[in-house]
C-alpha cells in the first residue's frame, strides 16, 4: 500500500505491506535506528516516537496508520549537530546507562515537557511510566527531565 | 563520539542497527511445554542437522558441564518450555515468521517437574538418571552448640525472576568463507567465542567476536546460547550474513533466569545475641540442564551465609537440581542476594526472640579483625564499618518514630566479588594518542570512564587522548567479562598494570619516564592479570528501608537508602547511578518481579510487564550513601555493582514485617500473604 | 511476533466503512486504536483478513455536550476523555477510568470504541459506563440502534454488536447537580491484568437523600459487572453506613483465584474499593455535582 509520511520534516513515500509495524518501517525502510524494540506486549517504549507532537508506541501501530501524518524520532530531535536540551540534560544528569531506553525516555519526556513545562517529581514518574528503564533506577532520568525543563525556563534552548 | 552522546542521538549500534548486505533473519521454532516426548520433527533446521552440546562458559564456568548436557536443539524429549526444536530462515524477520508454521513438531507432554523442592523426590526428568539431584555436598563441619541457649530455625524460598534487560539477546554472524566473523549483545565476549568454538568444533582462530552496543545484561548475557550456534550454523551453510533478535516471550521462556532457591536454616545463639553457628540445607533449582555456575551455586549462597558476622561453627548441605525450566543463570548478585537473604531473615528473627534491636544484634556479632568463616570465607573487621553505617543511615531516628501500618528494616552484608581469572587490557600507542582494549566490555557500566582516569592518573597524560576500543576478540589475546561486581577491580587493576608497563617501556628507550616521550613513540603493552586474594576486596554494605502497608497488603516504599563501602570510587556519580539502578531491582525482586508457571508449566508471566520490571511511578526516590575505604589495590577499586540486590531485599522485608505483624519467608511477595484471611 | 498478511483501508467516511464491513464481514475488523487488534495478531490470537481503520472518520473523534447527554464518539483516545475538563467535572469516574488506563502512551493510542467493544471483563471504562447507564449507538448498512450499556455485556469477550455493526458513539446522560462518581482500580503492577476496579455513581435528592446509587466493577467476573442498589433510594447516606453497601457491592462480584489474588482476597480488594470509591462519591455530590 502507498503512503506519505512526513519524517522528521522530511517526506517519504513508500510502498509498504499492511502489517509491517511501524517501529520496522522506521527502522528496516527508512534505517533510522534509534527508534528501538524492546518488547513484543506494547510494555516498554523503547519504540517511543512523536505523530503529530504526540508520543506514541511505534509497535503498536501498522506504517499504513502513519500516512499524511507527522512523525519525530530521536534522529529528529536534534538540530544537526547541536543537541536538544533534553539530550544535552540526560549526558549532564546521567539520565543513562546502557543507552536501549533511552531515544524512547527523550521522546516521551520531550512529549512530556510540551505539554507541561515544569512537572513536579510525580508527574514526571507518572509521565514516563509507559517506558521502562532497567539500569538507573529512574532518579537520574527524572533529574535529567527536571534539568531540562528549568534549562527551558531559565531560556536555553 | 562519546558513547553516551551516540546514545541519546539514537546512534547507538546496538546488533538490531547492524545491517549486512544478503542478509538472513532466523526464526527458532520452540517447545510449547516444559516437558514432552518429542515424536516428530519436519521441515527447517533441527538436531537432524546441527547435533551439538552447549559448552560452560561464561560467568561460574567451571569448564565442565554436569552429565546431561544442553543441545543446540531438543532431540527426543523436550526439558523446557521455550527450549530449541529446530530453525528456519528467510530475507527478513517477518516472512521467517510466516515460515514458522511449515515446521511440522509433534509432541506427547508430559507432567512437568518445575520447582527445587518438589524435584528433590519427583521422578527423574532426565531418561536414564536416577534421580533429579545433580550435586549434593556438605560445607564446612558439623558441630554440637552444646552452650547455644536459643536455638531458632525457619525456612526460605526466593523464585525465579528474568533479567529483562530492556535489549534482548541478539547475534548477527557473518561466514566469510574461512572465518566467522561475530556481532553479539554480551557481557563476555571471550565466552561466546570459545562458545561457539567449543559447540561448533571449530579452532579458536576461525572466530572472530565482536562486542556491539549492549542494551544491559544483569547476568544473562554471558553464557553461550544455542541460538548462537545456529545462527553461526546457518551463515557457514548459506555463505551469508545471519542474524538473530529475541523477542521479549522468547526472552522470558529462553533466556536464562536467576534465583529460585529455597533454604531452611537452623541458628544457635547466646541469649546476649552472640551466634555460636549455624547449618543449613540450600537447594538450587538449575533448570533442565546444568553448567559450572548451576552446580556451584548451593556452595556459593552456603560459603557466604555468615556474611560480616564472627559465627565460627558452619556446617551447610548444598544440593543443586533439576527442573524442566530454562537452565539457571547468574542475575545481578547471582547467589549473594540469597545469602543475604536467608541470613538477614535469621538475624532479624534472632532480634525478635531476645527482644534486642536488630542493629544491636548485628553490631554484637560482628567481626573485629581479618575473620575466616567456616567456610574459608575471609572478611576484614566489620564492627565500625556497620557502627557508622546506622548512624549514616539515621537508622536509630526513623526506628523511633511511630509506627502504625509503617515499618523499617536494616539489613547487612559482605560483597563478594568475583574475581577468579583476572582481566585483560591491551594499550597502544600511536600517533599521540593512546588506545586502550579491554577483555570484557561495558553495557551500561561506561568502563571508559575509568579506563580513561586510570590511564590519566598512571601515565600523566590528559584524559582526551585515550581512545577505548568497542570490544574485539582479533584485537587482544584473552579476556573474561564483565560480571560479579568486579570490572572496577579487576579490569581497572589491569589497566594500571598495562600502563605501568608502558612507562617502563619508555624508561628502557628513553632512560627516563616523561609524557611527551611516551605520546611521541610507539609502545603496547597487554595484562592478564593474577588471581586476587585480598580480604580488603570483600566490602562491606547496609541498607535501610521505610514502608507503609496499607489495608489490602499494598506495599509503598518511602525510603531506600544505601551505605556502602565502595572502594576509591573512580567516580562517584556512577557509582550512584549504579546503586540507584540496582536498588530498583532490589526493591522489584520482592515486591513485582517473578516467573510464574502454572502447573502444567505455561508461562504466566509472559510480558515485560507481567514478570514486573517496575515503571517510575511503581519506585521511590533513593539515598545512595557510600563510603570510601580504599583496597590495598593500587587504584583502591572495590565492587558495587550487585550490592544493592543483595542488600535491599532484607531490609525491604524487615520493613513489612515490622509494618504488618507477618514474618515473611518467601519472595517475590503477594500481597495477600500481608492481610489476615476475610473476616 | 508478526500478525499474518491482511488487507487494510482507512475510510474518511462511515458509510464507506460500513459497505467495506459488509463486504468483508467474517474476515474483517474493525481497528479504531489498534492496540488490542495488534497485540492479539502479533501473537497470532486472531489472524483477521481485513482492517477497516476507522480512526480518520471526523465524526467519531468528538467528546460533546449535547444538553441531556455526554456525547464520547468511539475514536476518542482515552488521554483525551482523561484530560478534557468537561468529563472531568461532571463526569468525574469516567475521566478517573481513562486515567487508569495502561500507560500514558497506551492512553494516546487506545480509543474508547475499543476499550468498549472488547468485552474483557478486565477493561475500565465498560464499569464506568455501566454504573452510569450510558447507551451505546452502533451504525449497521440499515441504521442505527441504540442499546443499553447494561444490556451489552454477554460473557467473556462477547458482546451485543452484530456483525457488520460499528459503535459510533458512547451516550452518558446529563449528570444532575447533585451527583457524583469515582473510580478506583488495583493493580499489582502496570500493564498486566489488573486485580478489580470498581465505579461509585450516585446522585442525590434536594435534601439530600439518594436518589439514585450504582456500581460498576472490573476484574470482578466473567464480564463486566453493573451493580445498581435501588434499595437504598429514598435512604439517607447518614442512615446507611457506607460499610454496609460496599458488602452488598462484594455480592453482586464473582471473582476467579488467579496470578492477582485469591477469589476470597479479590472480594476484600472490592470491599474496600467500593468503600472508597462510595465516599469520595458522595463527597462530590455532596459539593454540587454538576457545575
Ligand atoms: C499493554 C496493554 C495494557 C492495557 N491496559 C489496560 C488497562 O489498564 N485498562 C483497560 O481498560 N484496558 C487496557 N488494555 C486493553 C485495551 O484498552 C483494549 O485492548 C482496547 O481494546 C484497545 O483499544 P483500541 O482502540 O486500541 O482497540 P482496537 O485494537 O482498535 O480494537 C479492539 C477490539 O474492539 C473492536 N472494535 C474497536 N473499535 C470498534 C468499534 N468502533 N466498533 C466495533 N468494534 C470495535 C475491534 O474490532 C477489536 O476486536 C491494555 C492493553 C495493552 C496492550
Ligand atoms: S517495543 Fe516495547 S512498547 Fe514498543
Ligand atoms: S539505560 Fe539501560 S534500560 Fe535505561
Amino acid at each position: 500500500m502507498k503512503i506519505s509520511v512526513n519524517f522528521n520534516g522530511r517526506n517519504v513515500d513508500a510502498d509498504v505491506e499492511p502489517r509491517k509495524l511501524l517501529v520496522d518501517f522506521i527502522r528496516d525502510d527508512l534505517h533510522l535506528t534509534g527508534t528501538h524494540v524492546g518488547c513484543d506486549t506494547s510494555s516498554c517504549g523503547a519504540c517511543t516516537i512523536l505523530l503529530d507532537g504526540v508520543a506514541v508506541k511505534s509497535c503498536t501501530m501498522f506504517a499504513v496508520q502513519a500516512n499524511n501524518r507527522n512523525i519525530t524520532t530521536i534522529e529528529g530531535l536534534s538540530k544537526g549537530d547541536e543537541l536538544h536540551r533534553l539530550q544535552s540534560a540526560f549526558i549532564e544528569e546521567g539520565g543513562l546507562q546502557c543507552g536501549y531506553c533511552t531515544p524512547g525516555m527523550i521522546m516521551t519526556s520531550a512529549w512530556l515537557l510540551s505539554n507541561n513545562a515544569a512537572p513536579t517529581e510525580k508527574e514526571i514518574r507518572n509521565g514516563i511510566s509507559g517506558n521502562l528503564c532497567r539500569c538507573t533506577g529512574y532518579d537520574s532520568i527524572i533529574r535529567s527531565i527536571q534539568k531540562a525543563s528549568s534549562d527551558r525556563r531559565g531560556g536555553r534552548k | 563520539m562519546e558513547a553516551t552522546e551516540r546514545f541519546v542521538r539514537g546512534q547507538g549500534r546496538y546488533v538490531g542497527d547492524i545491517e549486512l548486505p544478503g542478509m538472513l533473519h532466523l526464526a527458532i521454532i520452540r517447545s510449547k511445554y516444559a516437558r514432552a516426548r518429542l515424536l516428530r520433527v519436519e521441515g527447517g533446521i533441527s538436531g537432524r542437522d546441527l547435533s551439538a552440546v552447549i559448552p560452560d562458559v561464561g560467568e561460574g564456568a567451571r569448564g565442565e558441564s554436569w552429565k546431561i548436557k544442553q543441545p543446540v536443539f531438543a532431540t527426543g524429549q523436550v526439558n523446557y518450555l521455550g527450549q530449541p526444536v529446530a530453525a528456519v530462515y528467510a530475507d527478513n524477520r517477518y516472512l521467517a515468521e510466516d515460515l514458522m508454521d511449515s515446521v511440522d513438531v509433534s509432541y506427547e507432554p508430559m507432567q512437568p517437574v518445575l520447582d527445587e523442592q518438589e524435584a528433590m523426590t519427583a521422578e527423574p526428568i532426565h531418561p536414564g538418571l536416577n534421580s533429579n539431584v545433580a550435586t549434593d555436598q556438605f560445607i564446612g563441619k558439623d558441630f554440637e552448640a552444646k552452650d547455644a541457649e536459643v536455638v531458632l530455625d525457619d525456612a526460605f524460598k526466593i523464585g525465579r525472576i528474568a533479567t529483562d534487560p530492556i535489549e534482548t539477546r541478539g547475534i548477527l554472524v557473518n561466514y566469510d568463507g574461512s572465518r566467522l566473523n561475530v556481532w553479539v549483545s554480551t557481557q563476555a565476549m571471550f565466552s561466546i567465542r570459545n562458545g561457539l568454538c567449543a559447540t561448533l568444533g571449530l579452532p579458536i582462530t576461525s572466530v572472530r567476536v565482536m562486542q556491539a552496543d549492549t542494551g544491559g545484561a544483569f547476568g544473562s548475557k554471558s553464557a553461550m546460547y544455542p541460538e548462537y550456534a545456529i545462527a553461526a550454523f546457518v551463515s557457514m551453510k548459506t555463505h551469508r550474513p545471519v542474524k538473530w533478535l529475541e523477542s521479549r516471550k522468547e526472552h522470558l521462556t529462553a533466556s536464562r533466569p536467576g534465583r529460585g532457591v529455597s533454604g531452611s536454616m537452623k541458628l544457635f545463639a547466646k541469649r546476649d545475641g552472640t551466634v555460636i553457628g549455624l547449618k543449613g540445607e540450600i537447594i538450587v533449582n538449575g533448570g533442565a540442564y546444568l553448567d559450572g555456575l548451576a552446580r556451584f551455586s548451593p556452595m556459593f549462597i552456603g560459603m557466604q551465609l555468615t556474611g560480616p558476622y564472627a559465627i565460627r561453627n558452619g556446617y551447610v548441605r548444598a544440593i543443586s537440581v533439576v527442573t524442566n525450566t530454562p537452565p539457571l543463570g547468574p542475575y545481578r548478585g547471582a547467589g549473594r542476594p540469597e545469602a543475604a537473604f536467608f541470613r538477614e531473615r535469621m538475624m532479624d528473627l534472632l532480634a525478635d526472640e531476645l527482644k534486642l534491636d536488630p542493629a544491636e544484634i548485628r553490631i554484637k556479632n560482628a567481626t573485629d579483625q581479618v575473620f575466616t568463616n567456616p567456610f574459608g570465607m575471609r572478611i576484614i573487621g566489620s564492627r565500625q564499618f556497620m557502627t557508622e553505617a546506622f548512624d549514616s543511615l539515621e537508622y536509630y531516628r526513623l526506628a523511633r518514630e511511630p509506627n502504625g501500618r509503617r515499618g523499617v528494616g536494616i539489613s547487612c552484608f559482605v560483597l563478594v566479588p568475583a574475581l577468579m581469572e583476572g582481566e585483560s587490557c591491551k594499550l597502544k600507542v600511536d600517533n599521540g594518542r593512546i588506545k586502550a582494549w579491554l577483555g570484557g566490555n561495558s553495557h551500561g557500566q561506561a568502563h571508559e570512564v575509568f579506563v580513561r582516569k586510570l590511564i590519566g592518573s598512571t601515565l600523566d597524560v590528559p584524559t582526551g587522548v585515550v581512545d577505548v576500543q568497542p570490544g574485539d576478540t582479533d584485537m587482544i589475546t584473552s579476556g573474561v567479562g564483565v560480571w560479579g561486581s568486579r570490572s572496577a577491580i579487576v579490569a581497572g587493576y589491569a589497566t594500571v598494570l598495562a600502563s605501568q608497563m608502558l612507562k617502563e617501556k619508555v624508561v628502557k628507550t628513553k632512560g627516563l619516564y616523561t609524557p611527551e616521550y611516551l605520546l611521541a613513540g610507539n609502545y603496547e603493552a597487554e595484562v592478564l592479570n593474577e588471581k586476587f586474594d585480598d580480604p580488603s576486596l570483600n566490602s562491606f554494605g547496609a541498607n535501610l528501608v521505610t514502608v507503609e502497608v496499607d489495608e489490602l497488603g499494598e506495599v509503598t516504599v518511602e525510603e531506600c537508602r544505601s551505605y556502602y563501602d565502595v572502594g576509591n570510587a573512580l567516580n562517584r556519580e556512577m557509582v550512584k547511578g549504579q546503586i540507584a539502578g540496582g536498588m530498583a531491582q532490589g526493591i522489584s525482586s520482592v515486591l513485582y518481579e517473578g516467573l510464574i508457571f502454572a502447573k502444567d508449566g505455561t508461562l504466566l508471566t509472559d510480558s515485560i510487564a507481567s514478570a514486573g520490571v517496575p515503571p517510575a511511578r511503581e519506585l521511590p526516590h533513593f539515598v545512595t550513601g557510600i563510603t570510601e575505604h580504599p583496597s590495598s589495590l593500587p587504584h583502591g577499586a572495590k565492587g558495587v555493582g550487585e550490592a544493592p540486590t543483595i542488600g535491599v531485599p532484607p531490609a525491604l522485608v524487615r520493613a513489612i514485617e515490622k509494618a504488618t505483624g507477618v514474618r515473611i519467608r518467601n519472595i517475590p511477595l503477594h500481597p495477600e500473604v500481608l492481610i489476615g484471611p476475610e473476616k | 511476533m508478526y500478525p499474518p498478511s491482511f488487507d487494510y483501508a482507512a475510510p474518511d467516511d462511515l458509510d464507506e466503512a460500513l459497505k467495506l464491513l459488509e463486504l468483508h464481514n467474517e474476515d474483517a475488523k474493525i481497528m479504531t486504536g489498534g492496540v488490542g487488534l495488534i497485540n492479539a495478531m502479533k501473537h497470532h490470537v486472531i489472524k483477521p483478513g481485513f482492517l477497516i481503520d476507522i480512526s480518520r472518520i471526523r465524526e467519531l473523534g468528538l467528546i460533546g455536550d449535547h444538553g441531556g447527554y455526554l456525547s464520547i464518539g468511539a475514536a476518542v483516545k482515552v488521554a483525551e476523555l482523561q484530560r478534557s475538563d468537561l468529563v472531568k467535572r461532571n463526569y468525574t469516574a469516567l475521566s478517573e477510568a481513562a486515567g487508569a488506563i495502561a500507560d500514558p502512551l497506551l492512553r494516546n493510542m487506545i480509543s474508547v470504541g475499543g476499550n468498549v467493544c472488547t468485552g474483557n471483563p478486565d477493561d475500565d471504562l465498560p464499569p464506568v459506563f455501566l454504573s452510569m447507564d450510558a447507551q451505546y449507538i452502533l451504525a449497521g448498512r440499515n441504521g442505527r440502534r441504540v442499546i443499553d450499556a447494561d444490556g451489552f455485556y454477554l460473557g467473556h469477550m462477547s458482546t451485543a454488536i452484530r456483525p457488520g455493526e460499528i459503535l459510533v458513539e458512547v451516550r452518558v446522560p446529563r449528570q444532575t447537580e447533585r451527583s457524583g462518581s469515582a473510580y478506583i482500580k488495583r493493580e499489582l503492577r502496570q500493564n498486566d491484568h489488573l486485580v478489580a476496579g470498581v465505579a461509585a455513581s450516585i446522585s442525590l435528592e434536594e435534601d439530600g437523600r439518594y436518589k439514585r446509587l450504582a456500581f460498576g466493577l472490573s476484574g470482578s467476573g466473567n464480564t463486566s459487572i453493573h451493580a445498581r442498589l435501588p434499595k437504598f433510594t429514598g435512604s439517607r447516606p447518614v442512615d446507611v453506613p457506607v460499610g454496609d453497601i460496599a458488602k452488598m457491592v462484594v455480592e453482586e462480584a464473582s471473582p476467579l483465584s488467579d496470578r492477582q489474588g485469591s477469589a476470597s482476597y479479590k472480594r476484600k480488594v472490592i470491599l474496600v474499593l467500593a468503600r472508597e470509591a462510595l465516599t469520595l462519591a458522595l463527597q462530590r455530590a455532596e459539593q454540587g455535582g454538576q457545575k
